[in-house]
């Protein structure tokens, strides 16, 4: 169980660290429109140094840079925060025992073996761009391609952690000591809880517009 | 023994040209070989992305691919010199170069080092230079101008002062239509014709001076290649062969039509200043030196090429009309 | 059997889906799976496996044109978290009050508009969502109608230009692209106003599942309604005019303009004061989060398409559509009806590379007679009904993508049956829509032959 917890931290702490690429990604749009704008009119600016050494071309490829490793760290968090889609229409009709099973077959046949395949290719695909020290093809753009191309199997590292700690936590569920089931028990029962953690956060927020401020919603005054 | 193969293109099978000299490949191989090698012509993305045809094909996960050495500026610098060089030559001396030369044993032993052998396959006529919202008279016109560019081509307009975009796929039309971008370069004028961007843009550039003329090449996992028996190996350079006098001739024949049906729809068509020619070509001379002082290669493969260009002014003088 | 695999994997798909683990790693493993037994039955080799990183690097990480998804995810996070959604919302109901339907209506009108600025479908459906779902609970919609209508308006940013699907298909079969961009307008519009009229409808015969505003809520004299709608307007026209203008202005580039939405949205948060650190760092993880959902499922689907593909599956789609097809309306409604069938399996552009280069130039070939004004507008609205089409499959159950994003945003109570149950007769409002275009192509060239 402290295992699994641990694993689930790690990742956790990851993807929500990971999560704040948004911002940088949003600046780096808006600064190259800007820029761009603003050369009409200044033709001049092709000479300061931001149009030298940054570029469009080496902005807009930071933004697809940053976008992947948003995505790609953020893989297991999302896992572990329960965020990945389901068909639940069969799953909130069974038992959390038989959930409990289904979790851990697919955790374990289908998503380890699956990170598997990308790390240990995608680590081989980023040590040739190592190799040949690889750049943008549009030349003006990037240098170093490996170490975007290396987030890809960092990304299903952190997956893989994620799906062995999902793992883990079903496995004691169903075969551990029963003092930890409960906890345990936490992401197979995930729905109910997960409802009322975001009832609470409702409520809370809802207690601070209507307390901390005054109301904003007239439609609501009376 | 029969060649059940895949062929990943890098570009769609219906492009003129860039795309039918690919699926008239596939047509041809199994013709020739009486059905014995089949390499079926796939569109991009099918297998993989157009810009991982390189890394599948020199894997071995997929047998072959259909593209242009231009494409791997990124992961081999030396290898866009045999697609399309900026001030080069016309196909007639393209070709002497690169088949009689010295260009071919080059080209080969570049290319096996990463375990592919590839055969050039195709040679098209110069492309435009491309689609401008306002003419550009004057050298400054292209200071703070953007467009969409890359390659060898994007580094020399940097040095221009223009400003190269990336830009995604599905953006360059709109882009262009509203004035986010100014300019972007395409392709040849039967191509560009297809591809409707007299709808957004209306002032055409001539000629093409970063693409005089376009190789295209047919990769192979190198294994693979060397396991083909003498006579399979020789029906694709025979096809191959074709493939260059078809893509010659056709992509001559094709222009002058599509010229003309640009100018009906309301397409200006521009010729370069000389003195617009001339800054381009020094900017270009600046961009030689900078990757060859990166690249062993490319400096060995232009010092090769610039040497036979010298040579063979001469002949280009004295024997053409000017 | 190796001619079954194909198919069989769907069938796999469908079983494990119903386990309710997520989508995403079923798509991944169902694709695994198969290689593997493709690989016992010798037709496929392992070592294929090795272009599965090629395709997720070159398909989804170096694919420009998706930093507009996390971009839109932030918008639509930030503007429900700081209330601006809700309260638009609620006034567009204040003045719609008198028909029926009325925030309904607004929602769909929102998504039209919303259409402009992105040809995404997981971009605008999980902003769509999160904007405009719990508000329609808060005020008692019926589920399954409010779920429909969002799913529904929000893909329709895949007709309305821009659409990188449009985009894609013109590159795919060499047309130009303003030509299709053009004529997907009025396509798109038509499936907008059949939304809206079934709306009106549904909402006059069963106020029960659209309740209109209570009489009593609301501002009571005119001037307080003025203010109210300035102060609710103003903030998100203002987000919408840069968004927008930012495109139409030459300034951005659709993709790009989402990023100016996004960080529009967090100015006007933090000018309405409510932009805290709290909320900011929620809105931070809360988007990292969906867009690692709906990566997720870009990422296992692809595994499930390149196994599918290595198997042949693609032949067989070819073969199936062939043999079932008699003269050019038996080709043409039975592709229509492949394509909607494959739908439920992949994404749109998996699709469009196995049916369009194989099947355009025989459609062009083939002779609809009168029917078609001009023999060079056969392809082009070949292409409108397939974008149509795959518009339809995001949302036909079971497997609709746009489904699914939605599942994935909405409020917890939210189950995919009800949503399943929305979007059924929206479903058959594209159906109409995709019949009328088949029989009266003007609907799709009018506007192309009149501007072009
Ligand atoms: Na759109
Ligand atoms: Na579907």
């Amino acid at each position: 169980m402290k295992l699994s917890d641990l694993l689930a931290g790690i990742v956790t702490w990851i993807g929500r660290i990971a999560a704040w690429l948004a911002v940088p990604l949003m600046l780096i749009i808006v600064v190259d429109i800007t820029m761009r704008k603003l050369v009409e009119f200044y033709p001049d600016l092709v000479d300061t140094f931001m149009f030298r050494e940054i570029g469009s071309t080496k902005l807009q490829e930071m933004e697809w840079h940053l976008h992947a490793v948003l995505f790609l760290l953020c893989l297991g968090y999302a896992y572990i925060k329960n965020a990945h889609v389901r068909v639940e229409v069969v799953r909130e009709r069974i038992r959390p025992r038989l959930r409990a099973w289904f979790e851990l077959f697919g955790a374990i046949v289908f998503v380890v073996p699956y990170c598997y395949v990308v790390v240990t290719y995608g680590f081989d695909f980023a040590e040739r761009a190592f190799m040949l020290n690889e750049r943008s093809s549009a030349l003006t753009g990037l240098p170093m391609r490996w170490i975007i191309k290396g987030m890809l199997p960092v990304g299903f590292v952190i997956l893989g952690i994620a799906a062995l700690s999902v793992a883990l936590r079903n496995f004691i569920y169903l075969f551990g000591p029963p003092e930890l089931r409960q906890e345990a028990g936490t992401f197979v029962e995930h729905s109910d809880i997960e409802e009322l953690v975001h009832e609470a956060e409702e409520e809370l927020e809802e207690y601070e517009r209507q307390h901390g401020r005054q109301p904003t919603r007239q439609s609501q005054g009376s | 023994q029969t060649v059940n193969w895949n062929m990943q293109s890098t570009y769609p099978g219906s492009l003129t040209q860039l795309g039918t000299l690919g699926k008239r490949i596939e047509e041809q191989l199994r013709e020739v070989s009486g059905g014995e090698i089949n390499v079926v012509f796939q569109e991009p993305g099918a297998i993989v992305p157009a810009l991982e045809v390189f890394d599948a094909v020199a894997s071995g996960a997929v047998e072959a691919g259909w593209s242009t050495p231009g494409y791997w500026a990124g992961k081999v610098p030396s290898l866009p010199l045999f697609g399309a060089v900026p001030f080069g030559p016309r196909a007639g001396e393209y070709m002497a170069w690169y088949y009689f030369g010295g260009g071919k044993e080059m080209f080969e032993e570049i290319y096996n080092r990463f375990g592919i052998h590839s055969v050039i396959c195709g040679v098209i006529a110069p492309e435009a230079s491309g689609w401008f919202r306002q003419p550009i008279e004057l050298v400054e016109d292209l200071r703070g101008l953007k467009m969409r560019f890359f390659g060898l081509g994007a580094k020399v307009m940097e040095k221009m002062g223009v400003s190269t975009q990336l830009l995604a796929g599905g953006d360059i039309f709109p882009a262009l239509e509203l004035g986010t971008i100014d300019a972007t370069e395409f392709s040849m004028p039967a191509i560009d014709l297809n591809l409707g961007f007299y709808q957004v843009a209306k002032h055409y550039y001539l000629p093409g001076w970063h693409q005089q003329s376009t190789m295209f090449d047919l990769m192979f996992n190198k294994a693979l290649w060397d396991g083909l028996t003498d006579t399979q190996r020789a029906q694709i350079e025979a096809v191959c062969g074709d493939s260059v006098r078809h893509g010659i001739a056709e992509g001559e024949y094709l222009q002058f039509a599509a010229l003309a049906e640009l100018e009906e729809k309301g397409v200006t068509i521009h010729s370069w200043s000389p003195e617009i020619l001339e800054a381009l070509e020094a900017a270009w001379v600046e961009v030689v030196q900078e990757e060859s002082a990166n690249d062993e290669d490319f400096a060995r493969v232009w010092e090769s090429l610039s040497t036979f260009r010298e040579n063979y002014k001469r002949w280009g003088e004295l024997g053409y009309l000017q | 059997m190796i001619e079954a695999l194909p198919l069989l994997m769907f069938a796999a798909l469908a079983l494990f889906i119903f386990t309710g683990f997520p989508v995403a790693f079923v798509l991944a493993g169902v694709g695994l799976l198969f290689g593997f037994i493709g690989w016992t039955l010798d037709v496929f080799t392992f070592a294929r496996f090795t272009l599965i990183p090629l395709r997720i690097y070159g398909g989804t990480m170096e694919n420009l044109v998706l930093v507009a998804i996390p971009m839109f995810i932030f918008m639509g996070t930030m503007l429900e978290k700081s209330g601006v959604a809700e309260d638009l919302l609620n006034t567009l109901q204040v003045l719609t009050r008198r028909l029926p339907g009325g925030l309904a209506l607004s929602v769909t009108l929102m998504g039209t508009i919303l259409a402009a600025t992105t040809g995404i479908i997981g971009a605008s459906v999980v902003l769509m969502t999160l904007m405009a779902l719990p508000v329609m609970m808060q005020r008692n919609y019926h589920v399954p109608l409010a779920a429909g209508t969002i799913a529904a308006s929000g893909t329709l940013g895949i007709l309305i230009p821009p659409s990188i699907m449009l985009v894609i298909m013109a590159d795919l079969l060499s047309i130009p692209v303003g030509t299709l961009f053009i004529g997907a307008v009025l396509p798109g519009l038509m499936l907008a106003s059949f939304y809206m009229v079934y709306i009106l409808g549904i909402a006059a015969v069963r106020p029960d599942i659209a309740p209109p505003l209570p009489a009593d809520v609301g501002p009571e004299s005119p001037a307080e309604l003025a203010i109210m709608v300035l102060r609710t307007f103003l903030p998100p026209i203002a987000l919408i005019v840069l968004v927008l203008g930012s495109i139409f202005g030459g300034l951005a580039t659709p993709t790009e303009a989402a990023g100016v939405g996004a960080l529009g949205a967090t100015l006007l948060a933090w000018f309405n004061g409510r932009l805290t650190f709290r909320t900011f760092r929620d809105v931070v993880e809360r988007s990292a989060l969906t867009g690692a959902m709906l990566f997720g499922i870009f990422v296992g689907a692809t595994c499930f398409s390149f196994v599918f593909k290595m198997l042949q599956g693609d032949t067989v789609i070819v073969q199936i559509v062939q043999g079932s097809g008699v003269g050019a309306w038996g080709v043409l409604i039975a592709l229509m009806a492949v394509v909607f069938i494959l739908g439920f399996f992949f994404d749109w552009f998996e699709i469009t590379l196995i049916v369009l280069p194989v099947f355009a130039p025989i459609i062009q070939l083939l002779d609809f007679g009168e029917h078609i004004p001009l023999s060079t507008l056969v392809v082009p609205w070949f292409a409108i009904l397939m974008a149509v089409n795959l518009q339809t499959s995001f949302l036909t159950p079971p497997f609709g993508f746009a489904l699914f994003y939605m599942k994935g945003v909405a409020p917890a109570g939210v189950r995919i049956q009800q949503i399943y149950q929305g979007i059924i007769p929206f479903v058959i409002l594209q159906v109409i829509g995709l019949g009328l275009i088949m029989a009266f192509p003007e609907i799709a060239l009018y506007l192309p032959q009149l501007l072009l």
